[in-house]
């Protein structure tokens, strides 16, 4: 069983053509520093939606068990993919280094210790779509060459109420829909 | 900062304790009060409104592209602190400074608000961004 805090590589559609599959890894520092100030939401969620498992912690059964099922997804399920996000991003002034992953997930995660489980089902509103932030490679230096980029946080945002739902605002938001 | 054990079992225990962290990775500062599901609310190219989960409680921020506002007009105050720290309410009007008017113009009212509401956040909590999660700025 993986360490809640030791997040594995994952997969996901190239932000150049939606059917070649690339890998990156979760930012080390996105789990560090979350870990170290003992705010959990966004690691599980990371968990959830981005590795596609739920979060390796006691009685995470209950979850798996119990109505509503948290959405368990991956990039590979992204609706939507942008680039940039028209903002200075360390030295960029665009953010051009940066893809923003769309999901739709129905149902998602907080830590909220009980008695049976650290960690509870959030039903999402009809309007809410995941964003998943990615830096390729280039931006970060990572060594490995196999590994196209960074997954560096998850956010939940409104809607702008379409099918599939995008992020409100998505044409100002960034430079580029990808697909 | 400190290393991180993270095989100590009390991670998983432990009581969250609101703090301002910078990430790196995705250059920028972000401050929540509470452990919980949130949703962001894109203010502009700097601010980010962090609500809670029914969507309209105020209960944090983010705050963009931070290395570069950091470096222009945070510097010095926190080398005045003997790097420990850098109060968030000087970042927010650092940004009001340079936007200017542009923030309190009368045809963009939900952007002044917005700027407004982070202010007050930052001061009734006093968030700081210590500088051990500084260092990486």
């Amino acid at each position: 069983m993986s360490h809640w805090l030791e997040p594995p590589l994952v997969q996901a559609p190239s932000a150049l053509d939606k059917n070649y599959i690339v890998k990156y890894r979760i930012s080390n520092e996105f789990f560090d520093k979350n870990g170290y100030i003992n705010r959990r939401t966004p690691i599980f969620q990371i968990w959830t939606h981005v590795i596609g498992e739920f979060p390796p912690i006691n009685n995470i059964s209950y979850l798996k068990n119990n109505l509503p099922f948290p959405t368990v997804s991956t990039l590979l399920d992204s609706v939507a993919c942008f680039r940039g996000v028209n903002r200075p991003c360390d030295v960029e002034n665009n953010g051009d280094s940066i893809l923003t992953y769309i999901l739709n997930p129905s149902v998602s995660i907080a830590y909220e210790p009980s008695m049976a489980c650290l960690a509870r089902a959030v039903r999402l509103g009809t309007n809410v779509a995941a964003t998943v932030q990615v830096r390729v490679t280039d931006a970060l230096q990572v060594d490995d060459e196999t590994v196209s980029g960074t997954v560096t946080r998850i956010e939940f945002v409104h809607g702008d109420a379409g099918t599939p739902l995008l992020p409100e605002n998505y044409q100002e938001r960034y430079s580029e829909h990808l697909w | 900062m400190a290393h991180l054990n993270i095989d100590d079992p009390s991670l998983l225990r432990g009581a969250y304790v609101p703090t301002a962290v910078y990430f790196m990775d995705s250059d920028c500062v972000e401050y929540v009060r509470e452990d919980s599901f949130c949703t962001y609310e894109r203010v502009d190219g700097f601010l980010t409104l962090i609500r809670d989960e029914t969507g309209y409680n105020l209960i944090g921020f983010k705050l963009k592209g931070f290395k570069n506002i950091f470096e222009q007009h945070l510097k010095p105050l926190f080398e005045l602190h003997d790097m420990q720290f850098v109060g968030l309410v000087s970042a927010i009007e650092a940004v009001i400074t340079a936007l200017g008017a542009r923030v309190f113009a009368s045809d963009d009212r939900r952007v002044a608000s917005a700027y407004k509401a982070a202010l007050e956040l930052a001061v009734n909590d006093n968030v700081k961004l210590r500088g051990e999660f500084l260092k990486a700025a």
